[in-house]
């Protein structure tokens, strides 16, 4: 023969405590239902006991958690989950923004070397420098 | 608010229990004195107190409400729990007293006994705690009604 008993328990002062117990499946979860509807407590859930004579064994199990409780973990999840992605999308746009830069940087480099202005001045200054060159050597070869 | 299936408003134990929580408001456990029958109305002649602070082990029947106590024959008022027959209604209600003053919180139990009568009866019944000192159990409140069932 086995013994069953419901309790309900209330999470107060940062732990879960006994707050009543029937026989009554009915009766139990229709007062924690009106408990968690209250919102006195932060968490209300229901346990069954059941005790068995011949073994003398008791196996408990939790037939009910306050939809605060459920609330609460399903609110977290979905936050959790938005968070997730958030930083996944802004990650994923950085990593186009780093490579979009990087090619506009070896774009600009290019640029700026195959730029026919700074050749034209490149070959100039070789051209000025090789007359001052030519015109200097020329002077000495005079004096000497 | 939760819908409530088959009257379980109306249920005595749980008229008596939500009366008691009222009560008790932020409290852990109410006082004796606050429990009388002007507030408590139809309940009231289905209640008794049992006595904790004098006879710990063994709690007496202080007072008892008309109709509960008719469940019994002879006076009980005075009366430790051991001493209750147990084919009562009044009998099966104090039974668990020990249970309520081990756990500190209300205890309802139902089911059904067979009466002096011989008839098979079905009741439910609910126990909980009062304090003076809102720390130590010194009464117990209980309550029970029960309903006959004649085709054993």
């Amino acid at each position: 023969m086995s013994l069953i008993a419901f309790e309900i328990h209330a999470f107060r002062n940062g732990r879960w405590q006994i707050d009543s117990v029937f026989d009554d499946r009915e009766l139990a979860l229709y007062e924690a239902k009106r408990m968690d509807a209250a919102g006195r407590f932060s968490g209300i859930r229901v346990i069954e006991e059941v005790y068995d004579e011949q073994s003398q064994n008791t196996t408990t199990r939790t037939i009910y958690r306050g939809s605060k409780v459920a609330n609460s973990n399903a609110d977290a999840l979905e936050r959790s989950k938005k968070n997730r992605k958030e930083i996944a999308v802004a990650r994923q746009r950085k990593a186009q923004e780093e490579v979009l830069r990087t090619k506009q940087v070896a774009a600009a480099q290019a640029r700026k070397q195959s730029n026919p202005v700074r050749l034209i001045a490149l070959f100039s200054s070789i051209t000025l420098f090789g007359i001052v060159l030519l015109i200097g050597l020329q002077i000495v070869s005079e004096r000497f | 608010m939760t819908e409530a299936p088959q009257g379980i408003e109306r249920r005595l134990v749980y008229r008596v229990l939500a009366y008691w929580r009222g009560v008790c408001g932020e409290r852990d456990l109410p006082q004796r004195q606050e429990f009388d029958a002007a507030g408590m109305g139809e309940m009231w002649p289905h209640t008794c107190f049992l006595d904790v602070a004098a006879h710990p082990r063994d709690p007496v029947i202080r007072e008892i409400g008309e109709i509960l106590g008719g469940t019994v024959e002879g006076g009980v008022v005075g009366c430790p729990v051991s001493a209750i027959d147990t084919k009562t209604l009044l009998g099966h209600a104090v039974s668990y007293c020990d249970d309520v003053l081990a756990k500190r919180v209300p205890i309802s139990r139902g089911g059904e006994f067979i009466n002096r009568r011989g008839l098979r009866t079905l009741y439910r019944s609910i126990l909980v705690p009062l304090s003076s000192d809102g720390a130590q159990i010194d009464m117990l409140l209980g309550a029970a009604n029960c309903r006959e069932i004649s085709d054993l």
